[in-house]
Order: structure tokens, then sequence, then C-alpha cells
């Protein structure tokens, strides 16, 4: 059992109702003692606990720190991964994706784990790293093109330009025996209300907290190497820096 | 849409090799404003090309003549198609252009882009038209256009095409044995002419990007109302088939493309395996403007159609209302009136080609390469 606590500006209560589901999981105040902290807040004193840091830019220095990267445990990359895994696709050749978010999206954060989804579904870091940018108003539109030891490839597509609503992501992967699909488009239920109908996923967005903790609370039971995910974050985080310097992203 | 005029007289129409797919002269000959007059090729050209040449003649009722030159002397024709190898698609459409005759060509029109200056001086000389084959009447592509150029998402930034053919190209890679040959190109090609993967038949190996590069980047030529792509960086592998990997040709590429006026672009291609797909394969437009985004499946609209017993090769989603061919022989028509401009000119077709080697050089240099865009 792994008593938690959980300290969040925001999603607190879907952290808290999905780590009600899981049995490994004891949920505790942070002044009780607990185990390890969720939090998004990167100034916490985290009194020698292992934190983990959800939708904030860790702090280099605090090693304690372990940034979560939600985009590996979310319903689609799992299928995909253990599709992966499991060599049903062969050898990936291309991992292609669109992510699109609204204006006030965090984009940094946003781009820095759709590159650490590349790099960890190709198992590598990229020999080649390209981008591109286009901006308009306060559209801004973003490419990385990524490629690997292997042959291998990925290109990251970004815009901040859908208006205030749902996201839209796409995730495809190309392999040498088999592909898979995962895109909000085939997706998308029609509701009509007069005029054009409203097209709409069921909403899964914060299904990854729970694979999340799970992974967490695991890694702590077991003292596994919590810093991986620094290290995985970081390596994301410095492609990010090197694409947005080189290719003039605003 | 418009009318056809049948008032017209139905042009007449020389074939000039069909020994790729026949979809082309097929789309020509069912088009009320074309009659076809003959089938011609070169006598030296081998042995298989006349048997195609001659199975399409006698279906379609017309001679087969082994001599172009003849063949376009002894009869009064207006125009002709141009289905030969991948290879000669520039040198035959070149001869007719000289010939006064209009032309319409099958893809990719080349892989240098000499061979199209060549060809567009031609044509320019010639006052004659010339349309390269292409998918930009799809309903879907209509539906991407008619948004974009009528402004309801502002003005484009940003669109990335996916373009995969589930497809098989002959055994997967790593299957050739320590001992065997490389696969010889044209022997694959010969092959693959059954199932309709025959894209690239001819001596010269082409991979995905040169065979089939040309339809989603003419989608994007499109699009963007003509811009021009002015930089490419670009990954490309043989991925899936010995036959690619033999022939040091990509089945699987990647290409940022930057574009006139700051538009970003991207294209990801592949000829991915029969067993990717329950269809076709997965080809989709993801656009953005400073006012609305658009989301396009090129399948759409389609039926599924599911039974007992079904062939596992036959596809379960089917297009439908698909009037591409119609479309584009009714432009080819039009053309030739001086009504319309072809939906893919010889110029843009070049420029593809352009964008195309500058990707295939970006890939093998590891960094970005400009476009040698026709100069105006």
């Amino acid at each position: 059992m792994t008593r938690l606590a959980f300290q969040l500006s925001s999603y607190q209560e879907e952290f808290l109702i999905a780590a009600s589901w899981i049995d490994e999981i004891k949920v505790v105040s942070i002044d009780e003692n607990p185990d390890a902290i969720v939090t998004d807040n990167t100034d916490i004193k985290s009194n020698e606990k292992s934190v983990l840091l959800f939708g904030s830019l860790p702090i280099e220095g605090k090693s304690l720190i372990t940034p979560a990267l939600p985009k590996r445990f979310s319903p689609e990359v799992i299928a995909l991964r253990e599709s992966l895994d499991a060599g049903n696709l062969g050898e990936l050749g291309l991992l292609r994706m669109h992510l699109w978010n609204q204006k006030k999206s965090d984009r940094v954060q946003e781009m820095v784990h759709a590159i650490d989804l590349a790099l960890w579904f190709f198992g590598a870091n990229p020999e080649y790293i390209h981008g591109a940018a286009s901006a308009e108003k306060e559209v801004k539109c973003s490419l990385i093109h990524l490629g690997f030891k292997c042959g291998g490839m990925a290109l990251l597509d970004f815009t901040n330009s859908l208006p205030t609503g749902d996201n839209y992501e796409s995730l495809s992967l190309i392999g040498s025996k088999g592909a898979a699909y995962s895109d909000d488009h085939r997706n998308r239920n029609l509701f009509f209300s007069g005029g054009a109908p409203g097209a709409k996923c069921p909403d899964i967005r914060m299904n990854f907290i729970g694979p999340m903790l799970k992974d967490f609370t695991q890694k702590i039971q077991t003292g596994a190497d919590l810093e991986s995910n620094s290290k995985s974050y970081n390596t994301a985080f410095n492609i990010f820096s090197e694409v947005r310097q080189k290719y003039y992203f605003k | 849409m418009k009318c056809t005029d049948r008032k017209k007289k139905p042009f007449k129409v020389g074939v000039l090799s069909v020994v790729k797919h026949d979809y082309l002269p097929r789309a020509i000959a069912a088009h009320p404003r074309f009659s076809l007059s003959f089938v011609s090729d070169d006598i030296s050209r081998p042995e298989w090309t006349h048997e195609r040449n001659q199975k399409f003649a006698d279906e379609f009722q017309i001679p087969y003549i082994k001599d172009i030159a003849a063949a376009i002397k002894d009869n009064q024709i207006d125009a002709v198609a141009v289905s030969p190898e991948a290879e000669r698609h520039c040198e035959l459409a070149i001869i007719a252009a000289e010939a006064g005759l209009h032309i319409v060509v099958d893809k990719p029109l080349s892989t240098n882009t000499h061979k199209c200056d060549k060809l567009i001086d031609a044509v320019n000389e010639n006052g004659v038209s010339c349309l390269i084959w292409n998918r930009n009447y799809l309903p879907a592509l209509i539906q991407a256009n008619q948004k974009v150029s009528s402004g309801e998402i502002g003005k484009l930034l940003s669109l990335h095409c996916d373009f995969y053919f589930s497809k098989d190209a002959g055994p997967p890679i790593g299957s050739r044995k320590p001992n065997d040959p490389p696969i010889e190109w044209l022997d694959r090609q010969l092959e693959a002419h059954s199932d309709g993967s025959d894209g690239g038949v001819g001596t010269e190996a082409m991979g995905e990007l040169e065979v089939e590069g040309i339809y989603p980047l003419a989608y994007i030529q499109m699009l963007t109302g003509g811009a021009k792509v002015n930089r490419v960086f670009a990954r490309t592998k043989s991925h899936f088939h010995q036959a690619h990997f033999d022939n040091n040709v990509d089945d699987l590429a990647t290409v940022t493309l930057e574009i006139e006026g700051g538009i970003t672009g991207s294209l990801s291609i592949g000829r991915i395996g029969a067993a990717s797909h329950p269809d076709i394969g997965e080809i989709k437009l993801h656009i953005i403007g400073t006012e609305g985004s658009v989301v396009i499946s090129e399948a759409r609209p389609e039926v599924s159609i599911h039974y007992r017993d079904q062939p596992m090769a036959e596809f379960k989603n089917q297009r439908i209302a698909d009037q591409n061919n119609y479309l584009l022989a009714e432009n080819f028509a039009r053309s030739i009136d001086g009504t319309e401009k072809p939906i893919l000119d010889c110029i843009e077709a070049r420029d593809i080609c352009a964008t195309v080697s500058a990707a295939i050089e970006s890939s093998k240099e590891g960094k970005p390469v400009n476009v040698d865009n026709r100069k105006k």
C-alpha cells in the first residue's frame, strides 16, 4: 500500500477519484506523513518524499521530483504501445502525430510530452532534428521532424489555433508489419441541435490518471528508478529547445 | 459542377502506350467529349509492352500501331493520352507537344526536372494544353478546397498530408536469403500488374515519393492556391519491401515543407503493406487557418460492406460518389476549349518533381535543401 497525498490546483477531484479505484493507493493528507506527493506546485516542500509533478515545468536539481509523463498513459497510447510491444506492428518506421490545442494551452508542455512520446516509442534519441513554424495573430503552428539512427522517423504537428472547446489529437504508428491509428476524427459522435451537427468524442481526457498513478506507486513500492522520468523529460525538453532556437518558434 | 457540352464534336485521342494501369485512357474513353482513335508505341519496345498495348486496342476495337511518329502523322487526332512506363511519361508527352497535340499524361510526370522543362517549352511553343493525372477532384478534396478557397478558415497557415497506400510490393524486407540475387525492379513491377500495384513500372526504380508523392503534393499545391515549396527537410527509408531495399529506393518518407507566404506543411507517405489498413490506406489532410481548422479523410464518403466468406483482399469500406476520373477528363476537354486551366499542369507538376528531388537529396544529406522551382 502506498500512502499518497494530492495537492493540485486543478483536477484534484479527478485525481482523487482515480486514486480511489486503485487498491494499492491510500489517499492521505499532506500532514499525514505520506509516502509520496502528487502535485502541480513546483515549490512544494517535499520533506525528502518523492513527488510526481503534473502539468508544470520541473525545476532542475530537485532530484526527488519526478515529472509526470501523462501522454504515455492515455488509453489510446497504452493500446498502441501494447500492440507494438507484442510485435504485431513489426519494427516501428514512422510515428505521426497531430496535436491541436487552444490558444491558452501550455504549448511547451504539450510539445515536450509529444517529443517524449516519440522517443519512448522508438526507444532512442534522434540523430536528426528539424523544425518549421508559421504564425499569424495569435495562431501558431509548429512542426518537429525527427530522424532516428534505425532509419525511423517522427513528424509532430502542433497548433494552438483551436477555439475554446475540445482539443484534437491524432497518433499513427507505421510499422514494418502493421500500422495502428488513433485519432479524434474517427472517434467522434454526432449531436444534432439545429444547423450543422456537433461532433464530439466521448470524454476520456482524464483517463490517463489511473494508469499514471499505478505506474508511480509501483515504482515507489519496488524502489525503481524514479529519475528515469526526469531524464526522459529533460531529453525531450532539450530537443524542443534546440528546435525552438534553430527554427524560430515564437 | 458544370454541364458537359455534348453539342461539341468529340476530340480524337491517340493513346501513346498503355502499359501501366489503364485507368487514364479508360477515363478518357468514357467521357463523351473524347473518342479513342488508336494505340501506339514504338516497335523497339519489349514484347510485354506490345502485349498490353494490343490487349487494350483489341478491347476498344481500335488499331495498335507500332510506330508513334507514323500513327500521329497518319491519323487526324487532337490529343493524346500518355500512359507508358513511368520513366517515359515526359518523353512521349514531348513528342506529342511537338506535334501540336494536347496531352493528358499519367503521373508522375518525371523524376527529372530537365525533362519536365523540355516538355514545358514544347507545350508553350506549340500552344497546347497538358494535364497531369491526379486525385484533386475526389469528393473530399473538393470539399477541402471549397473550405479553404472560400476564406472560411481565414489565411492558410499550415497543412499536412498523411498518405499511406496499404499496398504490398512483393516479398517483405529481410526475406531475401544470403545467396539470392537482388530483386529486379522491372520483374517485380511486371508481377505487380495483376493487382494494380505497378505504379512504378519500368526499368528505372522509383520510390514511393517519386511514384505517388505527386498526389498529396498536388493536394497541397491546389489548397495553397499554387504556392511554391521553397525548402524541404526529409527522411526516407526502405522499410517494408525487399524490392525497394534491393533497388535503393524509399517506401516510407516524411517531408517538412516550407511554402511561400509563410505556410508550413508536411507530408508522410508510405507503401505500408496490405495488412496495415482495411482499405486502400489511411489518407488524411490536416489544415490550419487563422480562423479555423479542417480535418479531411480523403476516403469519404464511403460505405462499409461486410459479409460471410468475404475475400480477405476485398476492401470492407468502399468509396462512393467518386467522379474524379470523369471530372479530370471534363477538365481536360475544357482546357482544350480554352475555358479552363488544367487542374494540374506541367509547370505545377514540374515543381512537384523538384520538391520530390529536393526531399530525396535532403534525406541523403541529412539537412534542409532548397527546391529548384522553375523560374517565372
